[in-house]
């Protein structure tokens, strides 16, 4: 019984990406030290993607760069699954837009720039019937260019707006005769843009921070069609279409409280996972089976973080960083018809950071980690029978920052 | 070829590597310029660029900067090119274009920072693979249609040096896609095809480098690297199944199996590895002359479809001269820039089975740019219009073609590219 279970382990693909890192881990190393909040007190790069609104208290110019990857150990009927590792570069920008007058410490802006060591978008779209992680582990194997403006309107109320951008891909392959009888062929592919936008507001009162952020549906697709009907195959051009990459529309509450050192923000994420109903299309439409639903529903992630700060001198200091959160699975149990596997996640981070300022420069370094836990589950096998997954995914980053 | 599908028990037919040609150019900006100020000088500003234009020009202009600025503009060239005087329809390229720069200090250093890129409308690439021996424009067309990412560091360490260092970043595709099923030729609404698709949309980087140094007595110099880079794109197709006649579901229908399957291997993009060498001349306070020579290390194309002796390109050197004229009013002023440059060809004739097609390239530009300042409390800095016009002419070049009975045969190619081009810049000094 073990062997045809490792054998069908081994089978089991890394599959689609389907939403990228910055959803899955959070964006920068505070945010994602603190249970991927922060839409109530980011005020670096990583706000483009928490809450554009908080890049309004930029001061000065900060570069960010920095480094991050994840390993995951998934399981799947009790054998290990291939997964590729991930990493990433980052880099960060925020610089406060020095108008004068009325507007003199009012607009920020932030580009952030994460880089994946290998692609910009991984695609793996398998047959719907084939075992395979739906959220994970090709999600982190995703480029993130995100740019954002915010705006201090006054009485505590900022607002921001800004864009995250991916690739996907549409190709042509025509297959045909040519004059001699023998098979020839024309390829044509182009690279894409695809973006979606982020908007946030912020109010504060005394210690007292609320934030609602807003992220838009990004999606990347892949279609390549192929057209075969040159070398007698009777059918219409083939589909060969999927999608590589699915962020599902977002909304961000969160509340925080900060005083002197300490931080503590509360969060909760909608997401409106029911409008990615098919990864993939028919391969010929009416000439082949319908891919089945995804049949994802809506989820609510619940988020915690909390910040220390201790100054050791007035130009050196360190910050302690904890959280959690709690994502559920947005995804049924598999069937041996449809195979898409995800688990509940919950997840511990932590992180440390320490800053000094040498002359008028002020350096930082933040260190970062996260621990998921995809809590076992079980549902049906390709085969019919009862099956059980699961595993851990570990994060881990570095940044150093210079305010210049 | 139906009937021969339908003849034969197994039929495995391989297309191999297909095309793979021509790539050229990696981006626009190498053929039209980045921005209305370098494009209107020809290129020539690689010892004094002082705007966001420095990541691509040479990134240690960005050491010029007193204060943040952002850039945002949009370029458009139209060519027209032509074979025997006929209109190859090559595609525009046209695009947004943009970035930002923020200067500052480390440990008293001066330093800055900049982002730069240019978005073409058509995508972030295109990468056609048209069969190798069909005759194409070897460096516009869809090679253009690339987008271009970048950024640079640059820090000051005396006051008459600035040095810096960056990359740019490229995106390309590798993977495969796969089909299979019953096919019914009978009854094809019965067909049951599933397909898999198994893709990565790759970057490729390369480094850029920079120095620029000031001699004195209003002279500027300068010296830009930018590496070379290839971008091969790779896709397989396989399709492979059974040919049904009969219901495709009726296990008793006859079936012949088949299997196609596709290797298109393209070179995407190829930009060869530049040296620039700059020099600019503040003659007066109105009066500003540039020159530039740009060596592009051609002789490292390699066609995956041709032979290395069959199509081995030159390396070219391309002279480039601007010219500008700023005239003070009150406390704004208005700038009128013209430039020329002469691109030689690295293509050599093209006598045997393979059919590059360019020529040698005179470009001649004009622009014109007003710079607001000090606006009001709110606007401390300037406010910069920029816009410019560009006409490039292709010498005609014959090609004739040793074997007379070649499919392509004998022609003329000649043609003109028109390029323009609008920024608006804020700058907070």
């Amino acid at each position: 019984m073990r062997r045809p279970a490792l054998l069908l382990a081994t089978l089991l693909l890394p599959q689609a990406a389907y939403a990228s890192p910055q959803d899955l881990f959070g964006y920068g190393p505070r945010a994602a030290a603190m249970g991927a909040t922060g839409a109530t007190f980011l005020d670096d790069y990583a706000a483009v993607h928490a809450n554009p609104a908080a890049l309004s208290r930029a001061r000065g110019r900060r570069l960010t760069l920095g480094y991050v990857g994840a390993a995951f150990r998934l399981r799947y009927d009790g054998a290990p699954v291939s997964a590729e590792n991930g990493s990433a570069m980052i880099l960060g920008v925020t610089a406060e837009l020095p108008f004068g007058g009325a507007l003199r410490h009012r607009l920020g802006v932030g580009v952030g720039l994460v880089l994946p060591t290998d692609v910009v978008v991984r695609a793996r779209v398998r047959r719907p019937e084939t075992p395979q992680f739906l959220l994970l582990p090709d999600r982190v194997q995703s480029i993130a260019v995100q740019l954002g403006l915010g705006a201090d309107l006054g009485h505590g109320l900022r607002v921001g707006v800004g864009a995250t951008a991916l690739a996907g891909l549409r190709g042509a392959v025509v297959l045909r005769a040519d004059e001699t009888g023998q098979p020839a062929a024309g390829f044509d592919e182009r690279v894409v843009a695809t973006w979606a936008p982020i908007a946030g507001i912020s109010w504060e009162r005394g210690p007292w921070r609320v934030a609602l952020a807003y992220r838009g549906e990004l999606v990347a697709r892949l279609d390549v069609t192929v057209d075969a009907r040159g070398l007698g195959v009777p059918v219409a051009p083939l589909n060969l279409s999927g999608v590589a990459q699915y962020d599902p529309h977002q909304l961000q509450l969160e509340g925080a409280w900060a005083r002197g050192p300490w931080t503590v923000a509360l969060a909760l994420t909608g997401k409106r996972w029911s409008d990615f109903q098919r990864v993939r299309e028919a391969t010929v439409e009416g000439a082949s089976p319908r891919p089945p639903l995804t049949e994802l529903h809506d989820t609510v992630v619940v988020r915690a973080g909390v910040e220390r700060r201790w100054d050791l001198t007035d130009r050196t200091g360190v910050t302690a960083r904890a959280g959690a959160f709690f994502e559920p699975s947005p995804a049924p149990p598999p069937t041996a018809s449809r195979g898409y596997l995800d688990n509940d996640r919950l997840a511990i981070t932590a992180g440390l950071a320490m800053h000094a300022v040498v002359g008028s420069t002020r350096f930082s370094a933040d260190l970062y980690g996260q621990l998921h836990a995809l809590l076992p589950r079980e549902g049906e096998g390709s085969n019919g029978r009862a099956v059980t997954y699961g595993g851990t995914v570990g994060v881990a980053g570095m940044t150093a920052s210079v305010d210049f | 070829m139906r009937a021969m599908s339908l003849r034969c028990n197994v039929i495995a037919v391989v297309l191999g590597a297909l095309a793979g040609a021509s790539g050229a150019r990696a981006n626009p900006l190498d053929m039209y310029g980045f921005g209305p100020r370098g494009a209107s000088l020809a290129g020539a500003v690689g010892a004094d660029v002082a705007d966001t234009s420095a990541v691509y020009y040479n990134p240690a202009g960005l050491g010029r900067l007193r204060g943040l600025r952002v850039d945002l503009g949009y370029q458009y060239a139209a060519p027209t090119l032509r074979t025997d005087r006929r209109d190859n329809g090559v595609e525009a390229t046209r695009g947004i274009l943009g970035g930002i720069a923020a200067p500052g200090r480390v440990f008293g250093v001066p330093m800055a920072i900049g982002i730069a890129f240019h978005i073409p409308d058509a995508g972030l690439s295109q990468s056609p693979a048209p069969a190798a021996s069909q005759p194409r424009w070897a460096l516009y067309g869809a090679r253009l249609q690339r987008a271009y990412v970048a950024t640079a560091l640059t820090i000051a360490p005396v006051r008459w040096l600035r040095l810096a260092a960056g990359f740019a970043l490229t995106v390309g595709t590798a993977g495969g896609v796969a089909a299979e099923g019953r096919v019914s030729t009978t009854h094809p609404a019965t067909s049951a095809l599933s397909h898999t698709l198994d893709a990565d949309l790759t970057a490729a980087r390369y480094a850029q480098l920079g120095a620029q140094a000031d001699l004195g007595r209003g002279v500027s110099v300068g010296v830009t690297y930018r590496d070379a880079f290839v971008m091969e794109v790779g896709v397989d197709a396989s399709l492979r199944g059974q040919l049904v006649e009969g219901p495709a579901e009726d296990p008793r229908s006859p079936a012949t199996p088949f299997a196609y399957a596709l290797r298109a291997r393209t070179m995407a993009a190829f930009q060869p590895r530049q040296v620039a060498m700059s020099a600019a001349w503040q003659i007066n306070p109105r009066w500003r002359a540039g020159i530039d020579l740009t060596w592009s290390q051609w002789s490292r194309y390699e066609d995956p479809s041709a032979p290395r002796a069959a199509l081995r390109l030159y390396d070219t050197l391309t002279p480039r001269f601007g010219l500008s004229y700023d005239a003070p009013l009150g406390r704004h002023a208005v700038a009128l820039r013209a430039g020329y440059f002469w691109d030689p060809t690295p293509v050599p004739a093209q006598t045997g089975a393979t059919t590059l097609i360019d020529s040698n390239r005179h470009g001649f530009s004009v622009g014109v740019g007003a710079v607001l300042r000090r606006l009001g409390a709110a606007l401390p800095g300037s406010l910069s219009v920029d816009a410019f016009a560009a006409l490039h002419l292709l010498r005609p070049r014959a090609t004739r073609k040793l074997d007379p009975t070649d499919p392509v045969g004998d022609f003329i190619a000649s043609g003109h590219v028109l390029a323009t081009g609008v920024n608006l810049s804020v700058g907070f000094e």
